[in-house]
């Protein structure tokens, strides 16, 4: 398990510092864009290798989150208990990923709308809103790096519980969050954005995105599971209370989707269409992970 | 009917062990004991017999039966 920490957590680190170097470029590559833009200059072939290099950092930031939510994972294993610094960084983990779909968006949008001559003001303040906020992600993330690797020698063989209850509940409570994230994107979608010509387009990324930090733990959990018994993957009262989650679950399911099956009965190209499934498994997720919390915490 | 215990007892006669330091032993979550011992869940059968292992004791001795309805009608 200490090797699995240490791993994830270098390379965390490592690429903490590539981020933050990537994001001062992008501030910079930024400076320089947006006025030629804004006045609707040419841009040169070295603007545009700016451009692209901003685009390889949107990719390389994706990376870096992937790999922070692995690190926090094997943090919260290790250590055992949560930590300020750890909670507070997996929050900003989880928002952050999710804003990367801003960060595509504004990046498409002000290439089109430059070609298209028109104004790109809005895109570049939400730019620069969402790269703020990344900037405060990675310098949380890299002092928790520190203070988890500088601390790995505090924690003794033998005082862990055998049965851990901390990626249990981390999965759990980030499996709420997530799916609560979703859930408020998809009715903000259908009340919102209902004529809204890109739905199919927008709504996919936000989906992938928003259960990235889920997926991940869900899989860290499995693949430390593997190992053992499917037997004992969970003890008996652990088992007790999926199970009763999953009552919970399949009786809230039926009929919300009935009722969406009703509503959208005789509404032809209507946005349940392609929102009927992310709803569906964001209430699975969200229903599940808050009973499976619930019934631990409360029985 | 009611699952009563006395595993808090037991565990402050046992050199005061802590909740995770006896699930640690027999191999469930710190949350379960302190769900057995505030009478929230019932252990199965074999978890009941690795309490009372670990204790050195028969399950009887540790686990006991609460009729709810004598204890109402006693209260009342």
């Amino acid at each position: 398990m200490k090797k699995g920490f240490l791993i994830t957590n270098i390379t965390a680190s490592f690429f903490a510092v590539v981020s933050i170097g990537w994001l001062i470029y992008d501030f910079i590559a930024y400076g320089i864009l947006r006025g030629k833009m804004l006045q609707l200059e040419p841009l040169t072939s070295l603007d545009e290798k700016l451009g692209l290099f901003i685009w390889l950092g949107v990719l390389v930031f994706l990376i870096f989150h992937i790999v922070s939510f692995l690190a926090i994972a094997s943090q919260f294993q290790f250590f055992k208990k949560a930590g300020a610094l750890r909670v507070i960084a997996l929050l900003l983990a989880i928002v952050s990923c999710i804003f990367i779909l801003d960060d595509i968006a504004c990046l498409s949008d002000i290439g089109k709308e430059y070609q298209e001559g028109l104004e790109v003001e809005f895109e570049w303040r939400s730019l620069y809103r969402s790269s703020a906020l990344h900037g405060l992600f990675f310098l949380v993330m890299l002092a928790n790096l520190i203070q988890a690797l500088y601390r790995r020698t505090e924690v003794k063989p033998g005082e862990a519980a055998v049965h851990d209850v901390t990626i249990f509940t981390l999965v759990h409570a980030v499996g709420v969050l997530c799916s609560g994230i979703g859930l408020f994107g998809a009715f903000a979608a259908l009340i919102v954005q209902r004529s809204h010509p890109l739905l199919h387009i927008t709504f996919p990324f936000l989906f992938i995105l928003s259960l990235i930090p889920y997926g991940l733990l869900a899989g860290y959990w499995l693949i430390m599971k593997v190992k053992e018994k499917p037997e004992n993957w969970y003890d008996e009262k652990q088992f007790r209370d999926i199970s009763r989650a999953a009552l919970l679950t399949m009786f809230t399911t039926i009929p919300l989707m009935a009722l969406i099956y009703i509503l959208t009965y005789n509404a032809p190209k209507n946005p349940m269409d392609i929102l009927w499934f992310p709803v569906y498994l964001y209430w699975v997720i969200f229903c599940f992970s808050l009973g499976s919390l619930y019934f631990n915490w409360n029985n | 009917m009611k699952l009563g215990n006395h595993i808090r007892r037991c565990r402050f006669e046992h050199n005061e062990i802590s909740q995770q330091a006896l699930a640690n032993a027999v191999g469930v979550t710190r949350l379960t004991i302190h769900s057995i011992e505030k009478g929230k869940f019932v252990p199965s059968t074999f978890l009941a017999f690795k309490l009372a292992r670990f204790f050195k004791k028969n399950v009887e001795d540790i686990f006991y039966l609460i009729d709810t309805e004598q204890e109402n009608s006693g209260e009342t």
